[in-house]
Order: C-alpha cells, then structure tokens, then sequence
C-alpha cells in the first residue's frame, strides 16, 4: 500500500511541474514571436530578449525528460518489449532504471558540480554586450534537472513495482501520441 | 576496438525494449570504463593479475575526465538556436491537427476528386503532401487519414493493398518535404543551414508526390477493380463543395506558404518562423472554433514530450560519440570506409545500405544522432557534397517508416485500420511505394544536377 502512495505523490508532482513547464513552453513560443515582430517591424532587437530564449528553451528540455518518462514518451525499440508479458517488461523497466539510468544520471551530476561553480566563482556573464548576466543559475539547471530526473527515476521504479505486483493496469497506447 | 563492440553491444541490449536514450548513455558509460581501464594499464599487463600493475585512482581519474566534457556538451545542446525550431514545428503541427485540418481537408477532397478511377488514393497522396508541409507529424498525418480515408476507400471497393500503402506512403511525407524533424536534426548534425536543407529536399519531396500519383492512376486504369471510380453522396451543389474544400484549404496553404517562403526566401530563420507559424496554427484554430485552453495545454505537453524525447537520445548519443571517439573508433571505421572498393561509390552504396538496414530497427534520430556523425566526416574526407549527401540520408530515413516488420508508419495505420485489414494487407501494400522511394532516391544519386545539386 504504501508503495501506491509513494507512487501517486510523486506523479503529482511531475504532473504538477509538467503544468509549470506548459507554461514555459508557450512563454517561449512568445517571446520568439515576440522577437520576430521587434526584429522586423521596429528594427529593435535586444540581445537579453533573446538570450531568454535559449533559458525557457533550456528548462524545457531539461526537465521534460523527466515528464516524459513519466508519461513513458521515450522512444523503445519494441519488437521484442511489445510482445513480452507485463510481468517482463515491468522487470526490464525496473532493472534498466536501477542499472542504465540512475548512474548515468549521477555521472552527469557528478560531472556538473566544477562547471557550476566555476562558472559561480569567476561570476561568468554572457559573452555578448547586453546579454544576460549570472551565468551560473542557468548552467545549474543541468544538475538541478538530473536529480528531478532522480526522483522521476525513483517513481518509474515504483510504479514498475506495483505493476509488477498487478497492483496496477499498464495504460493503453496511444497511437498517436509516440513519435512524429 | 572498444567503440566498435560498444556499437554491436548497443544494438543488442536495444533489443531489449529499455528507453534508447537510456541505454545508449549507460551502454557509453561501461564502454567508456573499460577504454579507461585499458588506457591506462601497462602494456604488459595480463587479465592473469587482474589486480595488480594499476592503480585505481588512475583509473576513476581516466574515466571521470572522459565524462567531464558531458555538461559542456549539454550547455551546447542548451544554447543551440537550431534545435529550438524542433518544439516550435511540433508544436505548430499538434495545433494544426488538433483543429481537424486533416479531416477537413479529406472531407472535401474526396468529393472532389472521387469520380476519377483511384481519385481518393490521389487525394490522399495530395492530402499528404499538404499535411506534411504544415505539420510534418507523420504518426498524427498517418492516424488521422487512416481514420477518415481508409474507411471510405474501403466501403467504394478500393483494394486493401492499395488504400493502406497509399496512406502510409502519403503519411510518410512529413519526413522529407520541409518543414520536417529529420531535416532540423540533419542540420544540426551537418552543421548545415536548416533552410538550405529545406530548400533542397522540397524537389525530392514533390517529386515523390508525382511519382505516387501517376503509380495510383496507372493502376488503377490497368487493373480495374483495385480503385474504382465512385459517386460520392453529398447534400451539397459542386459549387457549394468547391467553396468548402476552398475554406478548408487556403487558409493552411496561406500559413504553409508564408512559414516556408519564408525561411527559402532567407529572410527568417525556420525557429523566427516556426514562432510565427506557431501562433499562426492558433489563430487558424480560432478560426475554425477549435482552440481552447484545454487544447493548448495538450499540445503543448505532445510537444514537451516529443522535444525531450529527442534532447534525451542527444545525451545519450553525445555520451557515445565521446566514447566512440575517446576509444580511437573512429580511425577504425574511417580506415575500413575509405578503402572500400569504387572509393567515393563504395562509400556511398555502403553508408546507405547500413542506414537502410539500421532503420529497420533503430528510429531516425538515433540513426542521425549515432551513425551519421561517424559517417560524417569520411564523407568529407572522400569530398561529397555534404548537402547533396544529407538529402539522401534523409530519402533513405523515410523509407525505414515504410519497411515492414517495424516500419513506425505501418504500426500507427494497424493501430486504427478496421479489423479485417489485416497487417499482411499493409506489409504487401507499402512494397510498391517503398520500391517508387528506392527510385527516386536512386535519381537524386545519379542525376544530383536535376535535383539543384552541383557535385
């Protein structure tokens, strides 16, 4: 029982930071949009503006591999896991998180620690006039993003488990929902 | 030697069904230990007295270095404008889609041209077209014909084989006829302009539209039954169905025209227009009463999800190449590929085989993220025009949609078609258009000057 507890808390809150990063998303959407209409209609364009850019873009993709595997939209080669039994496959997910995932994601943070800080210690700004300043807080993203990937990890596990048990239904596919 | 057993080791433990980007990181990484291992034992050293003769900070030392390149990595990846456009056309497309311009279009299409022999299968392939240079999204272009189209097919007498191939042939398009994911990742990995490439496989593109076209007609008018003429039932005058199919075409066509033109016109870069065909998807689904708040959130996480998708096999892939790299595999390959038999030939029919044969299994960014950057470079060493070669990876990705047994195109028209299609029907039914693929492909290698290239 308290593995489906552990389970549904953590979806909430991937779920719940999935909703803030609909938001980036479309606040990126603008400010591209936004960029272009100053660009070419009023001949003024500024450099921070489009700096931002690249920062939502960045929080985007960084932390959407976590809802995405959540969501489980990463894409499988599935000639073999689709015809295996739920049973296996929630043992392949289970064993592939704990061996594949995790310390791939704790080599990147490990990785991640001196190019945070050095980039915190020297006060690293943007190398174009009028960019933006603090370089640090968005490179500290990469790390920041990895142990949401961790705690993701942790929940993939237990929903793994709790499938394995047949505590739970696996959701149905989407056809449309994989790969363009 | 370790980065070409890291290569076979990758595609073995695929097999398995764990997420790509996932087991290529991971697989990296235990490749990457043991070239470390390796590198800095002495050469005298024998698996006999594993351990002794080396140190084992030594060996962290090696390893972590190795793996400290992969934040500057992921901050390149980060600050990478091209990439942008990859959520930007996604998310273009989803809207584009969620305000039923596929059903629309096909609705009316087929009053139009259902009184010609095989005149669905062409509006189809038409329909296609259309969809691909708006949205690009093969799975939702092949789902939603194989929802409105196969059904109609079917009912006037068309034959199984044709209707299935013909839709996830005209599905399929989005990957070659811009603005297209396979052609933004291309670029990235070429470091090619994105709208150079668009520019390029346009012509590709809407000659594989012809060539399809007269193949239906063809067939149809040699065998009679496969795609009988029909008399469509409609409460509407020709006139008043001319003006619906108006509407429901120029409006995208106008919003296709301005983002492409666009970026061929060089004024804009394809992330600038993606942002401007972005919010014009928005406005075209306020048009036709279908944007909402609900339908913005859902198109966005499609694309969150997507865009993530593909940034996660980028690590994983760019934890690869580094091995790859770190472990001299690189020379090994470029050795063996430039010393194949009809030098610049060789190289060519052989990287197009393996991408061919790769796609049967593995998905396109894979194929694009792992196979090309190795290829890369020997191309240019050989001298081939990295355009003209960056079109053909393309043409030949699009075919692994088609190839049965794991053809994605193929999977999402099984998922929707009525029962009694059965997947022999689809397998049977794509051959001919993978063969008309193979064609055209084999005419942008041998005349590349009528496709605009000058090698």
């Amino acid at each position: 029982m308290i593995l489906l507890t552990i389970e549904k808390k953590l979806d909430k809150l991937i779920e719940w930071m999935g909703n803030i990063l609909v938001i980036i998303l479309l606040l990126m959407i603008l400010n591209v949009f936004y960029d272009v209409i100053m660009r070419y209609i009023f001949h003024n364009s500024s450099i921070a503006m489009q700096e931002i850019e690249w920062h939502l873009f960045s929080i985007v993709i960084l932390f959407g591999v976590s809802y995405s595997l959540k969501e489980d939209a990463h894409v499988r080669v599935d000639f073999v896991y689709d015809r295996l039994s739920v049973k296996t496959r929630a043992m392949i997910n289970i064993i592939g998180t704990l061996i594949f995932l995790i310390p791939f994601t704790i080599l990147i943070i490990y990785g991640s620690y001196p190019f945070v800080m050095d980039s915190y210690t020297t006060n690293e700004t943007s190398s174009d006039p009028g960019g933006l300043k603090h370089l640090w807080m968005i490179k500290a993203a990469i790390p920041v993003a990895m142990i949401v990937l961790l705690i993701e990890a942790i929940h993939y596990i237990v929903k793994n488990i709790n499938i394995y048990r047949g505590m739970e239904e696996l959701p149905k596919e989407d056809p449309q929902g994989a790969l363009s | 030697m370790i980065g070409i057993y890291m290569f076979g080791a990758s595609l073995v433990l695929l097999v398995v069904g764990y997420p790509v980007a996932f087991t290529f990181g991971a697989v990296s990484m235990f490749f990457g230990a043991m070239a470390a291992f390796l590198n800095i034992v002495p050469d005298n050293w024998s698996f006999l007295h594993f351990f002794t003769g080396w140190d084992f900070a030594d060996f962290t030392d090696e390893f972590l270095q190795m793996f400290a390149m992969m934040p500057f990595r992921i901050f390149s990846i980060m600050t990478n404008k091209i990439l942008m456009a990859v959520p930007l056309f996604i998310f273009m497309g989803i809207v584009l889609q969620k305000s039923d311009l596929a059903t629309r279009l096909l609705e009316s299409m087929g009053v139009l041209f259902g009184k010609v022999r095989g005149g669905l299968a062409v509006s189809t392939v038409l329909i296609g077209a259309l969809l691909a240079a708006s949205t690009g999204v093969v799975g939702a272009s092949v789902v939603a014909m194989g929802v409105i189209s196969l059904p109609i097919m079917l009912k006037h007498g068309y034959s199984k084989k044709l209707s299935t191939g013909t839709i996830c042939a005209a599905g399929t398009l989005g990957q070659i006829i811009p603005p297209s994911i396979v052609l933004i990742v291309l670029g990235d990995v070429f470091q090619l302009p994105v709208g150079d490439l668009f520019k390029y496989a346009f012509f590709p593109g809407l000659i594989l539209v012809a060539v399809y076209v007269i193949y239906i007609l063809s067939i149809s008018f040699l065998h009679k039954d496969v795609a009988p003429a029909i008399k469509m039932d409609s409460h509407y005058t020709k006139a008043q169905n001319i003006k619906k199919a108006l509407i429901s075409i120029i409006p995208p066509l106008v919003l296709i025209v301005l983002v492409l033109g666009s970026i061929f016109a060089g004024i804009a870069t394809p992330t600038e227009s993606a942002a401007v065909g972005s919010i014009g998807a928005l406005i075209l689904a306020a048009g036709y009463k279908k944007l909402s708040l609900n339908m913005i959130k859902e198109a966005s996480l499609g694309t969150i999800k997507i865009t993530a998708m593909v940034f996660a096999i980028l690590i994983g892939a760019t934890a690869f190449s580094m091995v790859f790299v770190y472990s001299g595999a690189d020379d090994i390959t470029a050795q063996f590929m430039t010393h194949l038999p009809g030098a610049k030939w060789g190289f060519l029919i052989l990287s197009m085989l393996a991408i061919m044969f790769l796609g049967f299994f593995i998905d396109f960014i894979e194929i694009s993220y792992i196979v090309v950057p190795i290829l890369l470079p020997i191309a240019h060493t050989i001298g081939l025009d990295p355009l003209w070669f960056a079109i053909l990876i393309a043409l030949n990705l699009q075919t692994s949609f088609l190839t049965p047994p794991f053809g994605f195109s193929l999977f999402y028209l099984k998922g929707v078609a009525p029962p009694n299609v059965k997947t022999t029907d689809i397998y049977q039914g794509v051959i001919p258009f993978i063969t008309l693929q193979i064609l055209v492909l084999i005419s942008v290698v041998v005349f590349p000057g009528f496709y605009g290239f000058n090698t």
